[in-house]
């Protein structure tokens, strides 16, 4: 009898390591049955060109000394030291598209000996310059912004002292460039004018009273491409 | 009663007998039957694949979703295909991988890219066409929306940038596509004022034809300097990757 326990005891064992082993070995095959993993050898691209936008200025500034009220038709014909010239260039080296820009003035400060004068008496008027394609070397000029005062530009809601330039009805074609080609430049040229407007009374004005007004120009572009 | 008792005692002897006889009997039959019917196992497969067709999109600029999704050329196509022998539901994560990799350090990134992403159960019928991840038949989303969504069914493989996570079985064919775009929120120019120019170049003719203020000005164009704000290109890059597992029946 005593002799018989310990082979009842190792027939149990085994037993149990047996159902222990084929449970391992069931739960192990389960986890395992099936998995896949699959990463592509090609990758997708997409990529942007090159875009630019240059603001050409000329050397040859507005200076205009002993300015006095003028009219609207006489300031449109300022010559010279009354015209300021400037051009804006855009460059897309993508796919084609439009580039839309914006023209603005922002205020600057009178020199250390001068007050600045109000916006509501000074005037600019801008106009576009194209090659007259008939007359080698000749300017046409097109009105694009009318005779405007500064104070219509630059307004109290206006940020940092800038206002954006309203072009005419008709004329805001020129503020988009139609890129149809990849890598095209296109540039348009405008001229701008300045004159201290015909309503403001000068006859408070003499030797010693300094006056004067400033500005620069600025162009922003954003992109739309050609659907 | 000795004539009952010798009775008692033989009838019992004789059954006892008879027993023995019988027990006697059968420890000494045995048979073999083998049978007939053979049971046996052979094995199923499961396969899946991914059929292919990768984009290359070059000198593209940014737009608008719509413009985005009507755009050609711009598509990444997975047909997710499973054959199957047997029965077995296997679950599957579908995701972006190696996103930007080729380029991370440009200006093109996962914030300037919009995908729309949809998958076609049935190519007959369009009203099966679901559109994944926030993404709708008109609008896009950023790519930079996918980084933190992690797969359901095997998240070792598929930790981020997510697309979809379904089940499949039997023999059947799933499409996925994804198409790209940069946002158009991504402009090229900003002003060009002090503060933003990039390149400025003194004596420049607004004509490239003229290299003199004499020659430039004569004919009409305008010379002086020239401020100039540029957005150089970039590249984004991205992959798909899958990862399946199967589904136990009590998951």
């Amino acid at each position: 009898m005593f002799e018989e326990e310990p082979k009842e005891n190792h027939r149990a064992s085994f037993t149990i390591l047996g159902i222990f082993v084929l449970l391992l070995t069931v739960v192990g095959v389960a986890i395992a049955a099936y998995t896949w993993t699959y990463t592509s050898n090609n990758a997708n691209s997409i990529s942007t060109g090159n875009i630019s936008m240059s603001l050409l200025e000329s050397t040859d500034t507005i200076s205009i000394e002993n300015a006095l009220p003028m009219s609207d038709d006489k300031g449109k014909q300022l010559k010279n030291n009354g015209t300021f010239d400037f051009a804006v260039t855009t460059e897309a080296s993508g796919q084609p598209g439009d580039i839309n820009y914006k023209l603005s003035i922002t205020e600057d400060n009178a020199d250390s000996d001068y007050t600045l004068l109000n916006k509501e008496q000074v005037k600019v008027y801008l106009t576009v310059l194209t090659n007259n394609e008939d007359a080698e070397n000749e300017v046409l000029e097109t009105q694009v912004v009318k005779p405007t005062k500064v104070s219509d530009i630059i307004t109290e809601n206006s940020d940092n002292e800038t206002g954006v330039l309203t072009f005419d009805e008709g004329q805001t074609q020129h503020l988009t460039h139609h890129h149809n080609k990849i890598g095209e430049t296109i540039t348009t040229k405008y001229r701008l004018r300045m004159w201290i407007s015909d309503d403001v009374d000068a006859s408070n004005w003499n030797e010693s009273t300094k006056y004067q007004y400033k500005l620069k120009i600025n162009a922003s572009g954003s992109i739309d491409p050609i659907q | 009663m000795d004539n009952k008792k010798v009775l008692t005692i033989s009838i019992v002897a004789v059954v006892v007998l008879v027993i023995a006889i019988i027990s006697t009997s059968y420890a000494t039959f045995s048979a073999q039957i083998s049978g007939e019917k053979e049971n046996k196992l052979t094995t199923g497969y499961v396969t899946l694949k991914c059929d292919e067709e990768v984009f290359t999109l070059n000198d593209t600029s940014p737009m608008t979703d719509e413009e985005g999704i009507a755009l050609e050329s711009n598509e990444a196509v997975c047909t997710l295909s499973s054959e199957m022998k047997g029965e077995m539901t296997v679950g599957y994560d579908i995701a972006l991988d190696d996103v930007d990799a080729e380029t991370p350090d440009d200006d093109l990134t996962e914030n300037d890219v919009k995908v729309q992403i949809y998958k076609i159960t049935n190519e007959q019928d369009p009203a099966q066409t679901k559109y994944l991840q926030g993404t709708s038949e008109n609008t896009g989303t950023y790519i930079a929306n996918l980084k933190e969504k992690s797969g359901t069914y095997d998240t070792e493989s598929v930790e981020n940038y997510l697309i979809d996570s379904d089940k499949i079985t039997g023999t059947t064919q799933v499409i996925y596509k994804v198409k790209a775009w940069v946002s158009n929120n991504k402009n090229g120019v900003e002003n060009i004022q002090t503060n933003s120019v990039t390149n400025s170049d003194d004596g420049v003719c607004s004509n490239s034809e003229y290299n003199t203020q004499a020659e430039c000005e004569s004919a009409g164009e305008v010379w002086g300097n020239s401020q100039k704000s540029t957005q150089t290109g970039g590249t984004f890059s991205f992959k798909l990757k899958i990862g399946a597992t199967q589904i136990l029946e009590d998951e």
